[in-house]
């Protein structure tokens, strides 16, 4: 006899999990400057997707009506599909602002063990995940010290610290890269991709390009509050770029080789599908008597994207 | 249930505040005059002198006890986790309660000591006063405590001394507006008393003597307690709910 509570009809559909995050038509203004318009974008678990615009964008105000953390106008956010003022799915969230400010009398370590206890970690569970994080970010060191004496990348790496303490479903990250030394850049980097590995949805908004090609899927360009476009970076071409000493001889009968390649000064620009083809162009393009003198990947063109987009540049 | 205080807030306020040069200044300023008063007269630890450090005490702990975490953005992210607004105000508040306890059972000590090496003995109203002198300083703090979500700083006590001179300067002039009239000075006299918190140190006086004690002054700084510690949260919600809107 089938039971009531487990259907098993097979053909019974079932509703997709819902969004880590999803937002439709948010408006925010403040003092009559319309900061957010008709905002709409979702970021599926285990994506990382970026927000990108000018200063004035309404990138951290778009967090902020996320999160809850301002009234919103019109529209309305979703975290896992349910409000976001529930108690319970705030602590599925983690969430780094720009620059953070904390109690200048305490510690880093306090801060963070503060923040494991209101998540529900017992205070040794606390202190010993607050002890971890702090040296998974590499401020194991300052996180001793008070908070007062801090610098710019020290508060912003306890900030994410905090955001990481609960091991969060969705993480949000504002301007994460600020102040941080490349060192930290590039942790914070590995970081990212290790938590998208593990199905963790990441909002990132960040002016750092370069950072955001490497480890967003998506790209969402803001101008002005608005959604301007919404770019994917698995669909974008990615390129080889070979620095030719010989570039007016070479480049022209290498243009003629490969398809979709381009000769920008000395530079020869060829779409590439993954990192095997390096070699092989490399081969050919010696082979047919060029002279090169640097060999590299341009990724996504991202900055000239923005330009594009964003600047309005051509 | 939600909790309507957090512990770890309440504990982590207490580190917070007593790392804070002025109040740990202040604090050892108040052993010290309990310890003179002790070897000098005996009796209260927390009478003249050191009952006025004490309520200096409670001043510094209350500046910007909660507008110093919303003005810094540090509210906002506790405030993302999983915790109300209520238990984060009960927690902040608690803190400070917390450290007035540990002010007057030092005081308490400092006095006794005091006594037992200047007077070779301390009384039984020594320690009798400790419990009322510490509801008597929680009831100032619970109300510094509220202002404190809307004023920084020392605005707290700068609002309540004004809100005395006001009442003082009002009476003044009423009196002066109309000297035949005895029912105006009675329904002064008639208000003044609701409006702070009362002394209810005389309960350890009337148990020490052994006469029947007037409970009242003490269930009406409870009361303080309790009513602004609601005052605090309703200020504080509408403090958020307004900043979200702008």
């Amino acid at each position: 006899m089938p039971s009531a509570r487990f259907p098993t009809s097979s053909t019974e559909p079932v509703a997709p999990a819902p969004p880590a995050l999803e937002v439709k038509g948010l408006r925010k203004s403040f003092a009559g400057l319309v900061a957010v318009d008709d905002l709409s974008f979702a970021v599926g678990r285990g994506e990382a997707v970026a927000l990108l615009g000018p200063n004035g964008a309404g990138k951290t105000t778009a967090m902020q009506l996320a999160l809850g953390l301002l009234d919103r106008e019109a529209g309305e956010a979703r975290l896992f599909g349910l409000d976001p003022e529930l108690l319970a799915v705030r602590r599925r969230v983690g969430f780094a602002p720009d620059a953070p400010l904390f109690p200048r009398a305490l510690t880093g370590l306090q801060i963070l063990e503060l923040h494991g206890e209101l998540l529900g970690l017992t205070r040794a569970r606390a202190k010993a995940r607050a002890e971890q994080v702090a040296e998974q970010l590499g401020f194991a060191g300052p996180a001793r010290r008070p908070c007062g004496g801090y610098s710019r990348g020290q508060s912003q790496r306890l900030g994410l610290a905090q955001a990481l303490l609960g091991e969060p479903e969705l993480l949000l990250l504002d301007e994460p890269t600020a102040g941080l030394d490349p060192a930290g850049v590039a942790s914070l980097r590995g970081l990212i991709a290790e938590l998208r590995g593990r199905g963790v949805a990441v909002l990132l908004n960040s002016h750092l390009l370069s950072e955001v090609e490497r480890v967003c899927d998506r790209v969402l360009f803001l101008k002005g509050g608005r959604l301007l476009c919404e770019y994917s970076m698995k669909e974008a071409a990615r390129r080889a770029e070979l620095r030719l000493a010989n570039a007016a001889q070479a480049g022209p009968r290498l243009a003629g080789l490969f398809p979709g390649g381009e000769l920008l000064g000395d530079r020869f620009r060829v779409p590439v599908s993954g990192d095997e083809e390096m070699p092989k162009l490399l081969r050919r393009a010696v082979e047919e008597g060029a002279e090169v003198i640097e060999a590299r990947f341009c990724g996504a063109e991202l900055e000239e994207m923005y330009l594009t987009i964003v600047e309005g540049r051509t | 249930m939600t909790p309507l205080v957090s512990w770890p807030i309440a504990r982590t306020t207490a580190f917070q505040r007593v790392r804070s040069a002025p109040i740990g200044g202040i604090g050892c300023a108040c052993l010290l005059l309990a310890f003179g008063g002790g070897a000098l007269q005996g009796g209260e630890a927390t009478s003249g002198l050191t009952w006025f450090w004490m309520h200096l005490f409670a001043a510094a702990l209350s500046a910007g006890l909660v507008s110093e975490e919303i003005e810094s953005g540090h509210a906002q992210l506790v405030l993302l986790r999983p915790l109300t607004r209520a238990a984060w105000f009960g927690g902040r508040l608690l803190g400070a309660l917390l450290l007035a306890l540990a002010l007057v059972a030092l005081v308490g000590a400092a006095g006794a000591v005091g006594a037992q090496l200047g007077r070779g003995h301390a009384g039984a109203l020594l320690l009798l006063s400790l419990p009322f002198a510490w509801v008597d300083l929680c009831s100032w703090l619970a109300v510094l405590a509220a202002l404190s979500v809307v004023v920084r700083g020392l605005r707290n006590v700068a609002a309540v001394l004004l809100a005395g001179l006001v009442w003082f300067a009002a009476r003044m002039i009423a009196l002066q507006a109309a000297p035949q009239s005895p029912l105006v000075a009675r329904v002064f006299d008639a208000i003044q008393p609701w409006l702070h918190p009362h002394d209810s140190r005389g309960i350890a006086r009337a148990l020490a003597d052994s006469r029947p004690p007037d409970w009242g002054p003490l269930f009406w700084n409870l009361l303080w307690i309790f009513g602004f510690w609601v005052l605090g949260v309703l200020l504080l919600n509408r403090t958020e709910l307004a900043r979200r809107r702008t």
